[in-house]
């Protein structure tokens, strides 16, 4: 079992607590604050996307699978901004499997709300318009599959949405498995295809930071003598061994 | 060696100091009560002999001084501007105190909260630079943040213009970047550019990004890659202007020594280690307007001596003397180059336990009659710095 499982919005709250409003607030009331949500967490996305581009500058046409995907928003980034369209994404989080069909806009409100403020009005309205897509926007702008990968059905599923894999890249993923079962995944992952490049982007242990105890921190250099044959990208210095 | 004692219970606040000097010749220095309020002494006319009295005390600022000690001022004319943790209100608190050459003098003048503020930051950092219109910026810690698990947060500046604070804080560090950012220097360049520098503990290294004039942020510049905490006491960033080529100096510790970084025309050069051993992070760097000096000063942690150190332009640095001898290790300490009574002097402010203490160095007997060039422009530095 996975050191953190992800089946909840509870789950998610826990290590996504994220500033709505980076543009800051007045001192006569808390900050807006949100969970994993599109509208906070879309720059996050853009920076990885943007960051896997620049350092490996595969072609366009290369077939890409991201595990640990969330609601896809990084695979979302890739397609529409850098013209990756041969993605297919996986996350096999109940949590986000039951939601990536809904709106996040109850979760605004609430947040908003809980600020003081009305989202239909005021300062609340304006602050509702920049985090919130008019319209019923869904968490995902593509549909996140629900493969773990451990049998063979699993992965060709996924290897059979676009007829192979060139590619695969793990998002914040292996920190919430134990070394014995980030040995197991990484097997499953060898298995899909004959892979050129297999990507696990990590938020690496931090000197001095203040980390949940619960994850498995290690530097991308304690991951990679875990794992020797594949890669490991830094999501906090983006350094790749 | 003369050195004066300023207080027997006020603390020195490392780059917040001062000390700060106005046209009559008096010293004043930002220090912080036991209580840890932000309170304002002067020196008699001569600050090495006269008692140093505090100034306006029933209107101190409301904000309380962590215990870390952050805080800053920074002199502009006749006004000492000063930012500190508010603890009431979550964010910096700016006040203003008048010097005995100002219109209200020897006085605390305002007080206010920034129009916004971080929520939880990690810690309570906070600086200040005026540009010379009078503009004020300040770079302070941004809301704390937690994405998988891990805490972390962009360093924010707030600028005050034409009296009113912007409604808007923008955030120093790559937008989405998940690391912890902390400032840790702040200075002004030329043509009224503004530098604000940020480490990233869990990244690190220390970098900078130029607030221009017409305030457009620059791209991040590495000063060092060298890993830094957020408590490197270099608290600003000298200026000079070297024919022409806008000339910073970042001062940073490794372990036990002093190391200084230029960002020449904005792009980092070597790193230079100034060579003393220092057990406390005591190091501020100040310029000194003239033939393109920078001052630097670091407790030895033998002796426990605090010694001055001065770079040529090329960045070479040699020691220049003591400015305090002292018997404990509890050091703090702030510095500043400016002029008094016709000298240029090397004014330091330094923490003995819970004793404070003022002596200054003379660096250069001046004479306007003598040397009216470098008499004026060790004056244009001295109401920068």
């Amino acid at each position: 079992m996975p050191l953190k499982q992800y089946n909840s919005k509870a789950d998610f709250d826990a290590d996504y607590d994220l500033n709505g409003e980076p543009e800051g607030h007045p001192n006569t009331r808390p900050g807006i604050r949100l969970g994993y949500c599109r509208a906070v967490m879309l720059p996050v996305a853009q920076l990885r996307a943007a960051k896997l581009v620049e350092i490996f500058a595969w072609p366009t046409s290369t077939r890409i699978f991201m595990i640990g995907a969330g609601y896809a928003w990084t695979a979302e980034v890739l397609e529409q901004q850098y013209g990756y369209s041969n993605i297919v994404t996986s996350d096999t989080s109940p949590y986000v499997q039951s939601t990536q069909d809904q709106t996040d806009e109850a979760e605004i409100n609430a947040a908003i709300s809980a600020v003081g403020l009305n989202p239909a009005s005021g300062e609340g309205a304006t602050k509702k318009a920049r985090l919130y897509s008019p319209g019923n926007r869904r968490r995902h702008s593509r549909s996140v599959r629900n493969e773990d990968l451990s049998n063979g059905g699993s992965r060709n599923r996924i290897k059979n949405v676009l007829g192979g894999v060139d590619v695969a890249i793990s998002e914040d993923l292996i920190l919430a498995f134990s070394d014995a079962e980030v040995l197991q995944a990484a097997g499953w992952i060898d298995a899909i295809d004959t892979l050129d490049q297999v990507i696990h982007m990590v938020t690496e242990l931090g000197a001095g930071a203040n980390q949940n105890p619960v994850f498995n921190w290690k530097t991308i250099e304690g991951w990679k003598a875990l794992v020797p044959s594949h890669t490991f990208m830094s999501l906090n210095d983006w350094a790749v061994v | 060696m003369a050195q004066k004692q300023v207080s027997t219970s006020m603390r020195v606040l490392v780059g917040a100091s001062g000390p700060w000097v106005d046209a009559n010749n008096r010293v004043y220095g930002i220090l912080k009560t036991t209580g840890n309020a932000l309170v304002a002494y002067k020196s008699g006319a001569d600050p090495l002999v006269d008692t140093w009295t505090e100034q306006d005390s029933s209107n101190r600022p409301t904000a309380t001084v962590p215990a870390n000690d952050y805080a800053a001022s920074w002199q502009q004319g006749t006004v000492i501007h000063c930012v500190a943790w508010d603890t009431t209100s979550g964010g910096p608190e700016y006040s203003t105190f008048g010097t005995s050459d100002n219109g209200t003098p020897d006085a605390w003048l305002t007080k206010d909260d920034l129009a916004v503020v971080p929520t939880a930051p990690i810690g309570n950092l906070c600086f200040i630079a005026l540009r010379s219109d009078g503009d004020v910026i300040i770079l302070h810690d941004g809301t704390r943040e937690k994405l998988m698990g891990t805490d972390y947060q962009r360093c924010v500046y707030s600028r005050k213009e034409g009296g009113t604070w912007t409604a808007t804080e923008v955030a120093v560090g790559n937008t989405g970047e998940q690391n912890h950012y902390a400032p840790v220097s702040i200075g002004r360049g030329a043509s009224d550019r503004i530098w604000l520098a940020f480490s990233s503990p869990n990244a690190g290294g220390v970098s900078a990004r130029a607030l221009e004039s017409d305030n457009t942020l620059g791209t991040g510049k590495t000063i060092t890659s060298v890993i830094n905490s957020t408590d490197n006491e270099s608290h600003l960033l000298p200026y000079y202007d070297d024919d022409g080529v806008e000339v910073m100096t970042h001062s940073w510790l490794t372990g036990t020594a002093i190391n200084t970084t230029r960002l020449r025309d904005g792009v980092a050069q070597t790193a230079v280690s100034i060579g003393i051993t220092t057990s406390q992070p005591v190091c501020t760097s100040v310029t000194a307007g003239n033939a393109k000096k920078m001052y630097c000063s670091g407790k030895d942690s033998t002796s426990s001596d605090v010694y001055v150190y001065v770079s040529d332009d090329e960045g070479s640095w040699s020691s220049v003397g003591t400015i305090h001898t002292l018997v404990t290790s509890s050091a703090k300490h702030d510095n500043n180059v400016f002029m008094l009574n016709g000298n240029l002097v090397y004014g330091g402010l330094t923490q003995d336990s819970t004793s404070t203490y003022y002596n200054h160095i003379v660096l250069i007997a001046l004479s306007s009659s003598r040397n009216p060039i470098l008499f004026q422009r060790a004056v244009e530095r001295a109401a920068y710095w």
